[in-house]
């Protein structure tokens, strides 16, 4: 069986300044992979390689095989990988349901099309009615992006990167900034709509990635340091020197 | 799927509130004419009508798409000359073509080159493409010196409509034929570009209108959505200036230099961005006030200009956000509280600008019309512009308006925010 996602010897500079120093990760299909580091570890840099924001300076990205490093971010939504931004990322004067009907028209088929209303496509409204529901927003489908609560925000967030259909996610922090009780809710949001597809995620809620998931990435310094998991990288004491050991009480 | 089938009340269903406008705007342009007969009037209506095409034309990119062009006019201008010299070339190999049917070469012709201008500039958004658009207008601006026998010298090409016989029973000889024509592809495309706003393209325009960015990750081409944007809207601006070139029978290179770019973008800017017919409002407000205060009044762009900046600062949504929100308030029911203060501001609103005027009229007679002698009349008044009288008139006129603008308006915000507090409440 392939990874869905297998990076090796991933580099990026910016200038004479090296970010990403050569990682090497492997997210294994179906699998729920959250990436820690401490701050400045590179972690939203290493999204933006894998989704095409930006290009890396050297290495290799294989996603389900083939090579997308350097690839259009569109491209690669197209390819079957999609993501969320840890900075809220939506459509702020459409509403809702005009948000989760532009990322399902590339999967349905009907791309740029000029023949028929969207609001008379049949399977663009089943797709979004469901999608509305997991996501528990059907009672703000009118509504404008903007005027949601931050939750119901990061919730359209997350639902934007699911509803292209990709099998492959990256999240980045889906959490941030959340309160306690929100957080919970919204791990069992990301469980539900993330069920059967491939989860590479950034979280800094050491309570959350425990809970969630299969297997643990350590970035540091541009490198990853370790992957195994939970129980391994609790138990590796390079994890626990570089990381673990300095945000324990914070987490 | 049901869900979605059924509307909220508040919305009325897209298709047939479209069905509605339709039908009102079609009774409108068969009644004009009725209730404005006379060569002139026809005349003015054809220009109105062109202008407003070329105006929703414009609007694909500005308020859809987020895309400020500054060279909108190439497009208007190139369908004009397309569309002349095919009138020309026909009349001269003694075709007969249908007249009407000249707008749609000029409107492909124009379609044609959109694509490629399109692909010039829609690499990114924002600046670049102010910048570029800019660019390639001056580009097909200067061209005109470099080919006379395209753009015509300085008085431009002469076409005769009527050289190209009669058909569907007009000769074209009357300006009533020709409204005949503008009207019908005023309503076509806007059903058009109507039609389009609701399709996937129109959606992914305004996509990439709030986000660009997040388009892109979606799998979808932002620039390929800019570019079909510029596109259409150069297509139909190229309709549009076919049909000016029909209306007045000439076309020069100024219809496709920067002054035209300008009047385009106003007028869409000050009829509202955001609101599907805004522009048609632009166009016929600016199209008028182009016609009638510049018979009135030297100071006619002065007038234009300060209408812009008031746009621009106190109401972004353009006339059309203007009657939008007076609709809004008179459904809400609040409008009999607020009746008063809004009176209030209307009237020292009213001696503000009596004062602008004032002070307008008395500076262009001071300066610019000084040969035509110190006394004026304005509004009514006697005044003179030697007199310390006139211009302090003028001058405490502006002040005592917009001295009582600013605590009326305070008060205005303070009762809407109590208004809206009881009517969560109840």
């Amino acid at each position: 069986m392939t990874a869905a996602l297998d990076i090796r010897g991933l580099k990026k500079a910016f200038g004479p300044v090296e970010i990403i120093r050569g990682v090497d990760l492997e997210v294994r299909k179906g699998e729920r992979h959250a990436l820690i580091g401490p701050n400045g570890a590179g972690k939203s840099t290493l999204f933006h390689l894998i989704s095409g924001r930006l290009a890396p300076t050297s290495g290799q990205i294989l996603f389900e095989g083939r090579d997308i490093a350097g690839h259009a971010p569109a491209e690669i939504c197209r390819a079957g990988l999609s993501r969320s931004f840890q900075i809220t990322n939506i459509f702020p004067e459409m509403t809702v349901l005009e948000n989760l009907r532009c990322a399902v028209l590339w999967k349905l088929g009907h791309r740029y099309s000029i023949l028929r209303p969207v609001s008379g496509l049949a399977d663009v409204a089943e797709d979004c009615a469901r999608l509305l529901d997991q996501l528990r927003l059907s009672h703000r489908r009118d509504a404008r992006a903007d005027s949601l609560t931050y939750p119901e925000q990061r919730a359209l967030e997350l639902g934007l990167a699911v509803a292209s259909g990709a099998r492959t996610l990256l999240l980045d922090e889906p959490m941030a900034g959340m309160s306690h009780s929100e957080t919970a809710q919204a791990l069992r949001l990301i469980m539900e709509v993330t069920e059967g597809r491939t989860l590479l995620m950034v979280e800094h809620d050491m309570g959350v990635i425990f809970e969630m998931a299969d297997r643990i990435s350590v970035l540091v310094y541009g490198q990853v340091i370790a992957t195994g998991t939970p129980e391994e990288i609790r138990r590796d004491p390079a994890v626990k020197e570089a990381y673990l050991g300095s945000t324990e009480e914070a987490a | 799927m049901t869900d979605n089938a059924i509307n909220t009340p508040a919305q009325p269903r897209p298709l047939a509130a479209g069905l509605l406008w339709t039908g009102a705007a079609l009774l409108l342009l068969v009644a004009l004419p009725q209730v404005f007969p006379g060569r002139a009037a026809v005349s003015t209506l054809n220009y109105l009508g062109t202008m407003a095409l070329f105006a929703l034309s414009y609007n694909v990119l500005l308020g859809r798409t987020g895309l400020l062009s500054l060279g909108h006019a190439t497009f208007f201008g190139l369908g004009g000359f397309i569309a002349s010299h095919a009138v020309l070339a026909m009349a001269d190999a003694g075709w007969s073509f249908p007249l009407p049917l000249i707008p749609a070469i000029g409107g492909a012709g124009a379609f044609a080159l959109g694509i490629f201008g399109g692909w010039l500039a829609s690499g990114r958004g924002g600046m670049p493409f102010a910048m570029i658009t800019l660019g390639l207008a001056e580009l097909v601006f200067a061209a005109a010196a470099l080919f006379p026998s395209i753009y015509g010298s300085e008085e431009g090409i002469g076409i005769d409509r009527m050289d190209l016989g009669a058909s569907f029973g007009l000769d074209y000889a009357s300006a009533a034929d020709i409204y005949a024509i503008v009207a019908v592809w005023l309503a076509l495309c806007a059903a058009g570009l109507w039609f389009l706003a609701k399709t996937p393209l129109g959606l992914l325009m305004t996509a990439v209108r709030d986000n660009a960015e997040r388009v892109e990750f979606l799998g979808f081409s932002a620039r390929r959505i800019r570019m079909s944007a510029y596109a259409v809207a150069a297509g139909v601006a190229g309709v549009a200036g076919s049909l000016a070139a029909l209306n007045f029978e000439i076309m020069t290179v100024h219809e496709l230099g920067a002054g035209t770019s300008t009047l385009v973008l106003l007028m869409t800017y000050i009829g509202g961005t955001r609101h599907f017919l805004g522009p048609v409002l632009g166009a016929v407000v600016i199209g008028l006030m182009k016609l009638w205060l510049s018979d009135i009044s030297p100071a006619w762009m002065m007038y234009f200009g300060l209408l812009f900046v008031f746009v621009v600062m106190a109401a972004p949504g353009g006339l059309a956000g203007i009657l939008a929100s007076g609709i809004g308030l008179a459904r809400s029911g609040t409008l009999g509280a607020q009746a008063h203060l809004l009176g209030a501001i209307a009237a020292a609103g009213a001696i503000a600008f009596a004062g602008i005027v004032v002070l307008v009229e008395l500076g262009y007679r001071a300066g610019l019309d000084a040969a035509l002698g110190p006394d004026i009349t304005v509004l009514g008044l006697g005044l003179n512009t030697q007199s310390a009288g006139s211009w302090a008139l003028g001058t405490v006129l502006l002040l005592v308006g917009a001295a009582a603008l600013r605590p009326l308006n305070a008060r205005l915000a303070d009762l809407r925010h109590s208004l809206a507090k009881t009517g969560e409440t109840a």
